[in-house]
């Protein structure tokens, strides 16, 4: 039963357009921003000439986690997924039907969500593969050469994969408040609000206060995202160079743990919700 | 252990904060039994389902169904048990046959040839591959059909099937139903086609304000209400001995004639030759099923 309704929530899932929808905007939209990157990329400035190396080949092709990762366009797209997904079954009353054939609620909850996971991650697959030709083309335009062996081809996939790791907490908040509130437009307004206005809006002010008080801000999503992304040397270096970092992030394994604790409370809040409704025609 | 009893529920109830809207209603439904659910629109009918497809969680009592409990909770037993509760639950971007195809994943050894088999029973073979969300209300009916039908269910359970039919459509669905209640599978349904429960339910349950009113064989609840009037050379003698008969619900003069409610023309026979009085002649008026849900749910209303 749980391979057949994990199974059933794949086989929904890609035969729905708008996951289609997304990968195409997400691909275009990383090769949009390397394509109007490229020309700076000719002018030989200080400025421009630095911003066209960081996405030139091979280091703007790891600059796809900034468009894939959470707060981010791929957040915003895995939130849109998670929401559409899970909301639109109470309208159309199939989580009903689901249940009416005996199947336990949160099996059914959670074989929805781990059948997102692999979307999120063809997300930021997409993205990639849109940075590798994006920076592949800022270097060609700017005159450099395309060095394959450059490429630091396993760092790039754990990349990957840590910055799907990134979107969980996106993904369990927005089944959480989808459940919660029964709606697809609660889901997606909710936890896009937070995304930009808690996460975006408090981290500044938090910035402004105290140390103490701005401490409070590695640990939103959003920190605790680029604590895991950016520890690395040479990514830290870039992003200080083009905009320093208002709130200090945790380091890499307790950022993992906490984002994996976001994941799985607001995952079980989910349950506990979607076990304790009913679900009238 | 074997249970005559496929859907059991006692004293089952259900508040949305002030509101009751099942107020302790227990049945029971034997197999091969085609069990029908009426009552007016609000009575309970759709709360009272959802419970016994463990969609809604009870206030108090206990939904028992093949001898196993039920509840949001604990639903397994309801992988024997094929629904239609109002509108059909489609994914609407899907054909009728993915629809299925998925549904089919829940079950084992369900396959194509099934999925096949299910839609030309509903006569939805012409439309299989069409995108299911443009279908019309009557297609979608029939399609939530199909879905009820396709793991063949012990168990059916049917609200207001026929919704949004043709009445081509909705012969079709009769015809299925009887089919199906030949072939011996139970069915509950709940419909407010009272014709057609009267044709195929062998029992009923009449729901007034979450409150069962009414329940038992259709013939029983109508042979209740029958009218037996007999002409009687002394009216007022006669109104007085029927009186004395057990089980008389209502008796009256009406010129020559006596009408008597609740018992049957065979007992008010006997019962006036026994106390000397001879009727000239007998007739029994039966109402329709429909003439007694309006007198069972509008009563005190």
């Amino acid at each position: 039963m749980t391979l057949g309704i994990l199974g059933l929530e794949h086989s929904k899932l890609f035969r729905r357009r708008l996951i289609w929808i997304e990968l195409a905007a997400i691909t275009l939209l990383t090769l949009l921003i390397f394509a109007l990157t490229a020309p700076m990329a000719r002018m030989g400035d200080g400025v421009t000439s630095a911003l066209a190396a960081s996405m030139g080949w091979p280091n703007g092709a790891y600059e796809f986690s900034t468009i894939a990762g959470g707060n981010s366009l791929g957040g915003y797209l895995g939130i849109i997924l998670v929401a559409a997904t899970i909301g639109q079954e109470y309208t159309w009353r199939t989580l009903h039907l689901w249940l009416s054939r005996g199947v336990g609620r949160p099996r059914l909850l959670l074989a929805k969500f781990v059948s997102i996971l692999w979307p999120l991650l063809l997300l930021v697959l997409a993205s990639l593969a849109a940075a590798l030709v994006g920076s592949a083309l800022v270097t060609v335009v700017g005159g450099g050469t395309v060095a394959l062996a450059s490429l630091d081809l396993g760092r790039l996939l754990s990349r990957a994969v840590l910055t799907a790791y990134t979107l969980l907490p996106y993904a369990a908040i927005t089944c959480f408040v989808t459940v919660a509130t029964r709606s697809t437009t609660a889901g997606l307004g909710i936890t896009i609000a937070f995304s930009l206005l808690v996460e975006g809006l408090l981290v500044q002010l938090l910035s402004l206060a105290s140390d103490g008080v701005a401490k409070v801000g590695q640990f939103l999503p959003v920190k605790l995202a680029q604590g895991l992304l950016y520890s690395e040397a040479q990514f830290v270096q870039v992003r200080v160079d083009s905009a320093p970092l208002a709130v200090q992030t945790l380091d890499p394994v307790p950022a993992a743990g906490l984002i994996a604790a976001y994941a799985l409370v607001f995952l079980a809040l989910a349950v506990w919700s979607f076990r304790r409704q009913d679900l009238t025609a | 252990m074997t249970h005559a009893a496929v859907l059991e529920v006692k004293d089952l109830r259900k508040r949305f904060g002030a509101v009751s809207a099942v107020d302790g209603i227990s049945l029971s439904v034997q197999a091969g039994e085609v069990y029908g659910f009426l009552g007016p629109n609000g009575a309970g009918k759709t709360t009272t389902i959802g419970m016994v497809l463990g969609l809604i969680h009870a206030t108090a009592g206990e939904v028992r169904l093949f001898g196993e409990a039920v509840s949001p909770a604990r639903n397994a037993a309801l992988k024997r048990v094929g629904s239609l509760v109002g509108a059909p639950a489609i994914v609407p971007y899907l054909s009728a046959r993915q629809n299925l195809g998925l549904l089919a994943r829940l079950h084992r050894g369900i396959g194509e040839a099934r999925v096949a088999e299910v839609l030309a029973l509903v006569d939805l073979d012409q439309a299989a591959d069409r995108t299911s969300g443009n279908f019309s209300t009557g297609m979608k009916q029939r399609l939530g059909l199909a879905m009820a039908l396709l793991h063949r269910p012990e168990l059916l359970i049917l609200d207001e099937p026929t919704n949004g039919m043709d009445p081509a459509g909705m012969r079709d669905v009769r015809t299925l139903l009887r089919r199906l209640a030949s072939e011996g599978m139970t069915v509950f349904l709940s419909s407010h086609l009272l014709h057609e429960v009267e044709q195929i339910c062998d029992r009923v349950a009449v729901l007034r304000r979450g409150q069962i009113v009414a329940q038992g064989p259709v013939a029983t609840l109508m042979g209740r209400k029958e009218v037996v009037k007999v002409q009687v050379p002394s009216p007022q003698q006669a109104v007085a001995v029927l009186r004395t008969l057990s089980g008389v619900a209502a008796v009256h003069g009406n010129g020559r004639y006596v009408e008597v409610g609740g018992v049957s023309a065979e007992a008010v026979v006997r019962h006036l030759t026994a106390n000397g009085i001879v009727p000239t002649e007998v007739s029994t008026t039966r109402p329709d099923l429909e003439s007694l849900f309006l007198e069972l749910t509008q009563e005190a209303a």
